[in-house]
C-alpha cells in the first residue's frame, strides 16, 4: 500500500480524523516538483494546541509567500494515532501532502516549554530521523533539524539533537537560513559546511560548533567556538513591525482549537520589568505596531477566515500607547461585522465609559486580574508595581458593572517568600470577597466566585532572577497545603499547578547539555506529552535523571553564584547582565524599577534594534 | 426573510469534518461572503441554520440539503451558489439553491454506496458479502445515552441491498433507516459486515447519495 492509502485506511479509526487530513481552508498545497526547498514545521503537542500559536501562522505564510519554498504543518499525533502508526509503519507526515517527513529538506519546532522536549524526540523517531545530530551523517539528503522559540533562550538541553536553533524573532533569520540551505542544496556541499556557514547568519546557533567544558562539581569551565562560530550568538530582533512580514490568511481548522480567532499582536516587548517573568526580558525591546497597520491587517484576515472574533495579543496589552485609539478604529468596523474584540491583560480603569459600554457589547471573557503575589512586599521584590487599592478597585468596578467571578494570578515559591506573604494571598482574595459584599447593588441572590489560580515559581534563564533556588517540591507542596488550611471562605476556590511538573520545568529551564542523556533516556522509557498531567509520567522522570547520574537539585535548587559561568551565557538576549544583577540586588531589598516610560532602566536591550526602543521615545528625548 | 435549501456535496477529506465542526464550517464560509444571512435577535446573536440530517463521520456526501434564513429577499439566490463556491474549502461544492418542499422531519431513510477496492478476488468477496447479507443476521452494539448498549438489527431494516463488482472494486448499494426517529450508521453497518466475514479494518469509501421520504420518494 501506498503511504497516501495507508494513512487514509487509519483515519476511520481515530478520534478527531480531521486533525491529520488537512484541506483546511487557506491551508497551501503546492506542486513539490516546482519547489526548491520543502520545510515541515512541527509543533511538538496536539493539533488543537498547535494551531493556535500565532508564531507558526506567521512563519508558515512567511515561507510559503516564496514560490520557490513549501512549508506544512506537522503536529504530534494523539496516543491513539501514534499507537496505529507504529503499528503499521506508517512515518509522521505534514498534512499538506501527506509526504513523510523524511522527503523534507529541513524539519522546524517551535519550543513554546520545556516539557515538549520529549514530544520533539518522538517526532523525528517517528519520522525515523536519527535522533542525534551527529548520527545523521555528512549529507543534506537527511533533513537540517531547526528550532526556535522562546525556550531557545537557554538551547542546551536540546543541543545534541537539533542542528541549528533560530534564536529570538524569526521573520527575517528563516529566509535566510532556507536562502542558505537552498544555495548549499544546490552546490553539493556537504551538511558540515552548511552548518559552519549557517553559524556565520546572526541570529543562528548551531550547538555542535560550540565545545563545553565543565568544573569537577558540575558548573561550566568554559564555553568554545568552532571553526569561525562567533562566541556570542546575538538574539534576532525585527526592527520595524509595520513593515514586517505579516499574513493575509490564517489557516482555519476545522475542528475546534484553543484558540479559533484571528490574532494580531500590537506589539512585541513589555515596559514593565516583572522580575520573574522571562518574556519581558526576552522580547525586549519594545516596538509598536501602528494603529493603521493592526486595523487593516485584522480586517482583511477576518474577512479571509470568516472568523468572529479578534484578540489582541501582548504582553500587557493596556500598555499599548494608542490603546483607546486602535479600539476605537477596530470596534468601528468590528460591531457591523458582528466581530468580537478580545482583549486579554486588559485595565479597564483606563477607559471611557462609552468605550467600556461597546467593549462590554462584544466581550464574552470574565475578569482576571494577574496580582502575582499576596502582599505588598513581595510585590515589590518582584517588581509587581501594583497596588492593593489598585487590585481591589478593579474588582469593585467589574462587581458594580454586574460581575459575579474574579480570577486571581498568584506564585508560590517566589524569591524571599515567607509564610506570611503565603497567607497574603489569602487575605487579598478575602478582600476582593469582601468588595463584592460591599457593592450596594450587588445582584440579589448572586454569590461571588474569587478563583486564586495558585501556580509555582520556575526560575527562568535571562531574568534578574536566573540565579536564585526554586522552592523543592516538598517546599511548594507545603505552601499550598498552608494555603488551603488558613483560608476561611467558600467564596474562594484555590487551583494549584502540578508541583513535579514545575519540578521538571525548573530543571530543564536552566539546564545544560548533560540533560540530553537525561531526556532520551526518558523518552525511550515512554515520556511523551509530559506537559499533559495525566500523560507526565514523574517516576520514569526520575529514573532517568538516576540512571543517567544527573541530580536534578543541582538545576532546580542551587544558588547560582553571579561569576558562575551559565549554561546560556553565550546567547545573547540584548538584556546586560550587570543589568540582571542590579535588579538582582535590588529584589533582595524589595526595591522597584519603574516601568520603561518612566525611566529607563539601562538594560541593554535596544542595542540588538539599533539603538531604538519604543518606550524610550516618547517621554523621553 | 426568506428561507431557501441549499443542496451541497461533503467528499475526499471533507467526510472527516464532523457536524459540530460543519456548523461551525459553514457558518465562517458565509461570513466570507456577502450573503445576507439572516441573525437570531437574542442577546447574541448567531445564524439560522439547518442541516437535513447530519452525515456520519467519514460518510460521503453527494447531496445534502441546508437551509439558511436570508436577511434580504432581494438578494439573487444563485449569487448564493456563487458566492459559497468561491470562498469554500476543499470537499465541499454548493450545487443548488431551491425553495424548501419537503420538511427535515420527513427525511425517513439514505440510499448509500460502499467502494471496496479489491485488486484480485473481487468476485470471491462480492459473493461472500451477498450470501452474509442473505443468508445470515447482521447486529452491531450501539452505546446509548443512559449508558450501556443496545442491539441494532440492521438485517431488518436494510432494503434493496446489491453488490457488484468490476476488475478494480467491489460496489454495494442499499438504503438505511436515516431519520429523527431512527437511524442506522451505515459505518456502523460496513463494520458490522465485514468483521463478520473476517475483513475488519478493510479500505472501503461509504457514500450517501440521496435522502428519501417515508414513500420512497426523494426529499425534496
Amino acid at each position: 500500500m501506498m503511504l497516501k492509502d495507508k494513512i487514509e485506511s487509519i483515519l476511520p479509526l481515530v478520534q478527531k480524523p480531521a486533525r491529520y487530513t488537512g484541506g483546511e481552508l487557506n491551508s497551501v498545497v503546492k506542486n513539490k516538483e516546482n519547489v526548491d526547498l520543502r520545510f515541515a514545521f512541527c509543533f511538538p503537542d496536539t493539533y488543537e494546541i498547535g494551531m493556535s500559536h500565532l508564531g507558526m501562522k506567521i512563519l508558515y505564510s512567511l515561507i510559503n509567500s516564496r514560490d520557490n519554498y513549501w512549508c506544512e504543518r506537522v503536529f504530534a499525533p494523539d496516543t491513539d494515532m501514534e499507537e496505529i502508526m507504529r503499528e503499521r509503519g506508517i512515518p509522521l507526515f505534514a498534512l499538506e501532502s501527506r509526504d513523510a517527513l523524511a522527503d523534507f529538506d529541513a524539519i522546524g519546532f517551535t519550543l513554546q516549554y520545556e516539557l515538549c522536549y520529549t514530544n520533539v524526540l518522538n517526532m523525528l523517531d517517528l519520522a525515523g530521523i536519527p535522533l542525534r545530530s551527529a548520527n545523521r551523517g555528512d549529507s543534506l539528503d537527511t533533513p537540517i533539524i531547526v528550532a526556535g522559540g522562546p525556550c531557545v533562550c537557554n538551547p542546551e538541553p536540546l543541543a545534541d539533537f537539533i542542528d541549528v536553533f533560530e534564536i529570538g524573532e524569526g521573520e527575517e533569520v528563516m529566509l535566510e537560513f532556507l536562502d542558505l540551505l537552498n544555495e548549499y542544496k544546490n552546490s553539493g556541499k556537504t551538511r558540515s559546511e552548511f552548518l559552519i556557514a549557517a553559524s556565520k547568519i546572526e541570529g543562528i546557533y548551531v550547538p555542535s560548533l560550540y565545545d563545553i567544558e565543565y568544573n569537577e562539581d558540575g558548573t561550566i569551565k568554559s564555553i568554545t567556538a568552532k571553526n569561525g562560530a562567533p562566541d556570542k550568538i546575538n538574539k534576532r530582533v525585527v526592527a520595524d513591525l509595520d513593515a514586517v512580514f505579516y499574513p493575509d490568511k490564517f489557516v482555519v481548522p476545522f475542528v475546534e482549537v484553543v484558540h479559533d480567532r484571528v490574532v494580531h499582536e500590537i506589539f512585541r516587548g513589555c515596559i514593565r520589568g516583572c522580575r520573574f517573568c522571562q518574556a519581558g526580558f526576552w522580547y525586549r525591546p519594545i516596538r509598536e505596531k501602528s494603529v493603521d497597520t493592526i486595523s487593516k491587517q485584522s480586517q482583511k484576515l477576518a474577512c479571509t477566515s470568516g472568523y468572529d472574533e479578534l484578540s489582541l495579543c501582548s504582553l500587557s496589552s493596556s500598555d499599548y500607547t494608542k490603546i483607546t485609539e486602535l479600539l476605537e478604529e477596530l470596534l468601528g468596523w468590528a460591531v457591523p461585522q458582528k466581530i468580537n474584540v478580545a482583549l486579554p491583560s486588559l485595565r479597564i480603569d483606563n477607559f471611557s465609559d462609552e468605550l467600556k459600554e461597546k467593549l462590554s457589547l462584544v466581550r464574552r471573557s470574565g475578569l482576571t486580574f494577574a496580582a502575582e503575589a499576596g502582599t505588598q512586599r513581595l510585590r515589590d521584590v518582584i517588581n509587581k508595581n501594583i497596588s492593593e487599592e489598585e487590585i481591589l478597585e478593579t474588582c469593585r468596578k467589574a462587581f458594580v458593572g454586574g460581575w459575579t467571578a474574579v480570577k486571581l494570578y498568584f506564585m508560590i515559591g517566589l524569591p524571599t517568600e515567607t509564610d506570611d506573604d503565603v497567607i497574603g494571598i489569602n487575605q487579598l482574595s478575602q478582600k476582593v470577597v469582601n468588595e463584592f459584599y460591599n457593592n450596594p447593588d450587588k445582584p440579589k441572590g448572586k454569590s461571588v466566585n474569587v478563583s486564586a489560580g495558585v501556580s509555582s515559581f520556575v526560575p527562568k534563564p535571562c531574568t534578574p532572577f536566573q540565579w536564585e533556588p526554586q522552592d523543592t517540591r516538598e517546599e511548594l507542596k507545603r505552601k499550598q497545603q498552608l494555603l488551603l488550611e488558613t483560608c476561611t471562605s467558600k467564596k474562594i476556590t484555590f487551583r494549584f499547578h502540578n508541583t513535579d511538573l514545575t519540578f521538571l520545568e525548573g530543571v530543564f529551564a536552566r539546564g545544560d547539555r548533560k540533560l540530553c542523556d537525561v531526556i532520551e533516556t526518558a523518552y525511550r522509557n515512554g515520556c511523551t506529552f509530559d506537559s499533559w498531567d495525566d500523560k507526565f509520567k514523574f517516576d520514569t522522570w526520575m529514573n532517568a535523571f538516576e540512571t543517567c547520574g544527573v541530580s536534578t537539585e543541582f538545576y532546580a535548587n542551587r544558588r547560582r553564584s553571579y561569576d558562575e559561568i551559565l549554561p546560556w551565557d553565550h546567547i545573547n538576549s540584548g538584556v546586560k547582565k550587570s543589568f540582571l544583577i542590579s535588579e538582582n540586588e535590588k529584589a533582595k531589598k524589595a526595591e522597584t524599577t519603574g516601568h520603561c516610560r518612566q525611566q529607563c532602566a539601562g538594560c541593554g536591550s535596544n542595542i540588538l534594534n539599533g539603538g531604538k526602543c519604543d518606550a524610550l521615545c516618547k517621554n523621553m528625548v | 426573510m426568506r428561507s431557501v435549501r441549499i443542496w451541497f456535496n461533503k467528499t475526499d477529506s471533507a467526510k472527516y469534518i464532523s457536524h459540530l465542526d460543519l456548523t461551525r464550517c459553514m457558518i465562517r464560509a458565509f461570513r466570507r461572503t456577502d450573503i445576507p444571512l439572516w441573525y437570531t435577535e437574542g442577546f447574541n446573536p448567531h445564524p439560522h441554520l439547518v442541516f437535513g440530517l447530519s452525515l456520519p463521520l467519514g460518510v460521503e456526501g453527494l447531496r445534502e440539503p441546508l437551509d439558511i434564513r436570508l436577511n434580504d429577499d432581494t438578494y439573487p439566490t444563485e449569487r448564493v451558489i456563487e458566492q459559497l463556491n468561491s470562498v469554500t474549502v476543499p470537499g465541499i461544492e454548493f450545487l443548488e439553491i431551491a425553495e424548501p418542499i419537503n420538511k427535515p422531519l420527513e427525511i425517513h431513510s439514505g440510499k448509500y454506496s460502499v467502494k471496496i477496492p479489491c485488486e484480485t478476488s473481487a468476485e470471491e468477496l462480492c459473493k461472500t458479502i451477498l450470501n452474509t447479507v442473505k443468508n445470515e443476521t447482521i447486529t452491531y452494539e450501539k452505546k446509548v445515552k443512559k449508558g450501556g448498549f443496545k442491539t441494532i438489527n440492521v438485517s431488518e431494516h436494510i432494503k434493496y441491498f446489491t453488490a457488484s463488482y468490476n476488475k478494480n472494486e467491489v460496489i454495494l448499494t442499499f438504503n438505511l433507516p436515516a431519520g429523527n426517529d431512527f437511524t442506522i450508521n451505515p459505518v456502523s453497518f460496513c463494520n458490522a459486515l465485514f468483521e463478520k466475514i473476517g475483513k475488519k479494518d478493510m479500505l472501503h469509501r461509504i457514500t450517501r447519495h440521496k435522502l428519501l421520504m417515508k414513500d420512497g420518494t426523494e426529499f425534496k
